[in-house]
């Protein structure tokens, strides 16, 4: 009998897939349809103190095979946004609420405005296009240890902590995150990127530097994936570039319980859930999986 | 995917607003919309208002950016993407375009094409004055009846496109009604179509940032103007709360119309 439920740490999901922070994660509706798709759970857009328009268009670069963008954190601010999430709270949708702030202080506080109505709280200390946020502070350890500590002494409910792939080692920051109590590490967020027209003779987007996510940046989130499973014992989420159920196979043997799906979305639409779920299914049946659980880490020699 | 396009002509249609012309050799439908990336000011979706060629969209100076497109900020070149977005098909033989203000610039394509296929068309253009009226030229060469209303009376019948519809919605017998235009007015249009049992396709506005289904900027109920999108039938619209009623701002605000 296969069983697609898996554990987070405390946490139980009804499957393994949920949607990445920052796509189609800004609205009531649109968080509602992700989950009646099929997802385990549902990561809001990242939200701050106060309401963000975000970047001037252009915002995105879509090509073959990647995407990059450069939203700049655009968001309603917490006491607004608070109501979606109560909605989709109060129907028993799982809504884990991504927060980003520039210090310790300020994501406990949107961390305890938040979880009345969430699963869990993922931390953006990855963001790699906004200045004094994200990466800018998540790419060192000792903000990330001090952050982690300052929300997790703030907030009942698990505490993800979302890694930059943009440094050279995505352990050293997992350990600072283990260290200061969170329950899971996510890797990776997008990697930092730029396109420039030739004819216009500038970069495309607005922000100049974006995020870079699609297809093309997998191998990058199972590298990390791979390197965090060895390097820390809190479970690792894996998130970048899966759009199929051999991908998210990929993400579990090199470490992942469980992943988050995004830029897919916009390519495959919403049933990309569904199709996954039957098709892992499938698979687990051929592999003599009975739970996702059996597949974590087995590409390691002592997996 | 996105390409640069050199500017042919910049047409003022009025003192506040211009059609940029350019060569693009992608086929467009009525009512389809490109984003249009003008360097360095902002990316902007517009409807295509010129076909074939020579394509064409218009632009009004409403917020920070289009102001300065409209005032002459436009340079050499252009980027665009798309064409994106669901299309106007004619649904029957005889068919009312409604249109308020610039939003006749989502519908002329509409009109021309239904026209040439020999479909008896009705037009009724609004605008606050005559200033404010654009394409009355084109439309009238296109449409078997043609109104035009102001609501200071200054050219045509005084008054708003709302009235004079309803007014013939129940003279005559349309098939279908197509419309475009401030969304207060396209709701009450919506609203009397459905209670005549006329089929209706509204073009709807919303911020858009990424026009890929990414961002979640331009929700519009369970949809998406973007992929879902611009056009809305009756139907829809129906379970659509936000419809006539609440659009977001860019932080994703609610903001009521």
């Amino acid at each position: 009998m296969i069983k697609l439920s898996v554990e987070v740490a405390s946490l139980t999901l009804r499957n393994p897939l949920m949607l990445a922070s920052g796509v189609l994660d800004e609205s009531y509706e649109s968080m509602k349809k992700i989950w009646n798709s099929g997802a385990g759970a549902v990561i809001t857009k990242s939200i701050g103190k106060t309401a963000r328009a975000g970047y001037p268009n252009p915002v995105v670069v879509n090509e073959d095979g990647y995407l990059i963008n450069a939203m700049g954190l655009p968001n309603p601010g917490i006491d607004d946004f608070i109501n979606i999430i109560e909605k989709l709270n109060n129907e028993k949708i799982k809504v884990i609420t991504s927060i980003f702030a520039e210090n310790g202080d300020d994501f406990s506080y949107l961390a305890k405005k938040a979880e009345q109505y969430s699963t869990a709280i993922e931390l953006n200390l990855s963001c790699p296009h906004a200045k004094g946020l994200g990466a800018e502070i998540g790419s060192n350890a000792d903000n990330v240890y001090d952050i982690v500590k300052s929300v997790k002494s703030s907030v009942k409910i698990p505490v993800w902590a979302k890694l930059t792939p943009n440094i050279a080692d995505v352990s050293e920051i997992g350990i600072a995150a283990e260290e200061g109590g969170a329950d899971a590490v996510v890797a990776i967020n997008t990697v930092r990127a730029m396109a420039i027209d030739i004819k216009i003779k500038k970069p495309v987007l607005s922000n100049r530097y974006g995020g870079m996510s699609g297809k093309a940046i997998k191998p990058v989130g199972i590298a990390a994936v791979y390197k965090l499973y060895e390097s820390v014992k809190i479970p690792v989420i894996g998130v970048g570039g899966i759009e199929s159920f051999e991908d998210v196979v990929e993400y579990m043997m090199a470490g992942a319980c469980s992943v988050e799906i995004g830029t897919a979305i916009a390519r495959f639409g919403v049933n990309l859930f569904n199709k996954i779920l039957t098709e892992l299914q499938i698979y687990m049946k051929e592999n003599e999986y009975d739970s996702p659980r059996e597949m974590v880490g087995v590409a390691h020699i002592n997996g | 995917m996105r390409r640069v396009t050199v500017i042919e002509t910049v047409e003022r249609e009025n003192n506040n607003t211009i059609t940029v012309r350019f060569r693009d050799d992608l086929c467009v439908m009525p009512g389809q919309f490109y984003m249009v990336w003008f360097p360095p000011i902002n990316e902007i979706p517009l409807s295509v208002s010129y076909n074939g060629k020579l394509k064409g969209v218009t632009v009004k100076g409403i917020g920070k950016s289009t102001k300065k497109i409209v005032e002459g900020a436009v340079g050499d070149v252009i980027s665009l993407d798309g064409p994106y977005g669901n299309y106007f098909k004619p649904y029957g033989n005889k068919i009312l375009a409604i249109a308020g203000g610039v939003g006749i610039a989502s519908i002329i394509l509409a009109i021309e094409s239904f026209h040439s296929m020999g479909l008896d068309i009705t037009t009724i253009i609004g605008a606050k004055k005559y200033d404010e009226l654009i394409f009355m030229e084109r439309a009238n060469i296109s449409s078997d009846t043609f109104i035009v209303t102001t609501d200071d009376g200054s050219y045509g019948e005084k008054g708003f496109t709302v009235n004079i519809a309803e007014k013939l919605i129940a003279e005559k017998k349309f098939d279908s009604i197509i419309t475009c235009g401030p969304e207060i007015m396209m709701k009450k249009i919506v609203d009397i179509s459905l209670k005549s049992n006329i089929k209706v396709y509204a073009s709807i506005e919303r911020i858009m940032k990424c026009a890929i289904g990414i961002c979640d900027s331009c929700v519009f109920g369970a949809y998406h103007i973007c992929m879902d999108g611009p056009i809305f039938t009756g139907e829809q619209l129906k379970d659509i709360p936000d419809f006539g009623k609440w659009k977001h701002g860019f932080s994703g605000e609610k903001i009521k119309l």
